[in-house]
């Protein structure tokens, strides 16, 4: 499947792309959001990097998976104490969702009813526009999402 | 089963403890160096062990400290800049000397900030930290390209999710920040001694990261600690009373247990979301000899407030879930059951890394607390939500 665009929004930073995590990033700039899987033992890997934890195999494929996702835990950032590029973009929310096919992903989420922080909430993952060779992802709520 | 060969002869600190006190790194090391020396009665010629981690934005090379202060070591460690390692520090220095690699080992770290001295020169700059760049996610739980990039907002993720999972509030977060800085009011050397704070003013702060206040987050401040280990037959040629380590639990770390300032099962990082079990982590009672109702002071790394509830159930002072209610019932001051954290800890008194408050657990068993001494302590613990611990007593 090809993820849907997040439309008049761009990240404020790119990520960092190499050797070890490219695959995730290629994976995103052909519209898919891909996950490592180890081609020895099977297991999904995360994070992503050189070497599979379980069997410390290097051979691994990118495989896209579903875009929906489950919200662990999120909270509303209101003031940026870090990198003051985020400071524009406060207050934002950013949290941990359970991809429906694995593994768990970090991401800001995207809500205008509020409840899409919660425990719980529906959202799935959508293509942003950020600098640099790759897009990046964003998670949507349902009350944006439809 | 402690290291009964070994103590904590002589502890110090810098002169004060503040947001810029215009001073190098190297020069606030040499305070606390000068004032834990004398602490102890030792010379600076006794000591032939030096272990330190570089302090944030530029701390203090172990070499130029030795050449600063003209001593001649023959053990050296220099760790990576945080205020993660005071457990390993103290238990690597005790077991140097077990080992004869050195007889007195000082253990010194500084901290200075980009506001404070990193403006009188300026090629420090703000001296980042890069932990929080790891791409795949820091050792708090950040990540920058998701715009959580301080262990600040990393943290407060894991205080939204506990506060969800068990029905905690705000009210009970203010609880922790309220208690530490009533603690902090009793001692002189601390940041935040003037400024007591109430349920008012606590809401009066601004939101950082929901659920986090102000008052939810240490201090960034500048200024330095020293604590000298020595073999315990030198007891007799000590100023002060020796402080016996009587056990020790090094850091712990997994794929389960990664996000710094969660106790395993929080489900934030990569770890599944699972009922707490007792882990290893407490095996440090056994060693110690004693059960958690025996300690008469806990010291906690309150970087962040929720700390304190992570800590609270990893070491089963209370059972899962229950951390927010033990808090509210019975407090962390100077008179509570268990007080926790009677220097004012990393919120309150100065970000010393967690030797602050081993020095000030050293002061308490001696009985030096002043207006904070919690009666009759004889038995004082450090422990963090990562796992690790120490139980110090006379």
């Amino acid at each position: 499947m090809t993820m849907d665009r997040l439309d008049g929004m761009t990240a404020p930073v790119a990520p960092l792309v190499h050797p070890d995590t490219e695959g995730f990033w290629d994976g995103l700039a052909e519209g898919e959001l891909c996950v490592q899987v180890c081609s020895d033992c099977q297991t999904p890997r995360f994070p992503f990097g050189p070497v599979c934890f379980r069997c410390l195999s290097y051979e691994h494929t990118w495989q896209p998976v579903a875009v929906e996702g489950t919200v662990v835990a999120a909270v509303v950032v209101h003031r940026a104490t870090g990198d003051q590029v985020w400071a524009q973009h406060t207050p934002f929310a950013s949290g941990l969702v359970d991809m429906k096919d694995g593994p768990r992903l970090p991401g800001t989420i995207r809500c205008t009813c509020g409840r899409g922080i919660e425990r719980g909430a529906a959202v799935r993952a959508m293509l942003l526009e950020a600098a640099g060779r790759s897009p990046l992802y964003a998670f949507v709520h349902t009350c944006i999402d439809g | 089963m402690g290291f009964e060969h070994i103590c904590i002869a002589g502890v110090g600190t810098s002169e004060a403890f503040g947001f810029d006190l215009g001073k190098s790194p190297l020069r606030l090391q040499v305070e606390a160096f000068r004032s834990a020396l004398n602490d102890a009665g030792l010379t600076k010629s006794d000591v032939d062990g030096f272990i330190t981690a570089k302090g944030a934005p530029r701390g203090v090379d172990y070499e130029e400290f030795v050449l600063a202060v003209g001593i001649d070591i023959r053990w050296a460690t220099q760790l990576w800049a945080h205020g993660r390692w005071a457990t390993n520090t103290v238990l690597e220095a005790a077991m140097v000397i077990e080992a004869g690699l050195a007889d007195v080992v000082a253990i010194a770290n500084t901290s200075v900030t980009g506001r404070g001295y990193g403006r009188h020169l300026e090629a420090l700059g703000e001296g980042a930290i890069h932990e929080g760049l790891r791409d795949m996610g820091g050792g708090h739980g950040e990540n920058d390209v998701h715009g959580l990039d301080t262990p600040g907002a990393a943290t407060a993720l894991v205080a939204r999710s506990y506060m969800e999972r068990y029905g905690a509030t705000s009210d009970e977060l203010a609880k922790i920040a309220i208690g530490i800085r009533a603690n902090a009011c009793l001692n002189p050397m601390a940041m935040m001694r003037e400024k007591p704070l109430t349920t008012e003013t606590y809401y009066a702060e601004p939101l950082l990261t929901d659920p986090f206040r102000r008052a939810d987050y240490c201090l960034a401040s500048e200024g330095a600690t020293c604590l000298i280990l020595a073999r315990s037959d030198r007891a007799s040629d000590l100023a002060s009373s020796p402080i016996r380590i009587a056990a020790g639990e090094g850091i712990h770390a997994s794929r389960d247990d990664y996000v710094m300032f969660a106790r395993p099962g929080m489900a934030v990082g990569i770890s599944q979301e699972a009922p707490f079990v007792a882990d290893g982590a407490r095996g440090v009672f056994a060693r110690a000899g004693i059960s958690p109702g025996d300690v008469d002071a806990l010291y906690v790394y309150d970087s962040f407030t929720s700390n304190v509830w992570m800590t609270l159930e990893r070491f089963g002072f209370c059972g899962e879930g229950e951390a927010w209610q033990y808090v509210a019932d019975n407090g962390l001051s100077v008179g509570a059951p268990l007080p926790v954290n009677t220097n004012g800890g990393l919120l309150s008194e100065a970000h010393l890394l967690g030797y602050g408050h081993l020095v000030e657990m050293v002061r308490q068993l001696r009985g030096e607390a002043g207006p904070r001494q919690v009666e009759g302590a004889s038995v004082v613990q450090w422990a963090t939500a990562r796992g690790d611990s120490l139980v110090l007593t006379l």
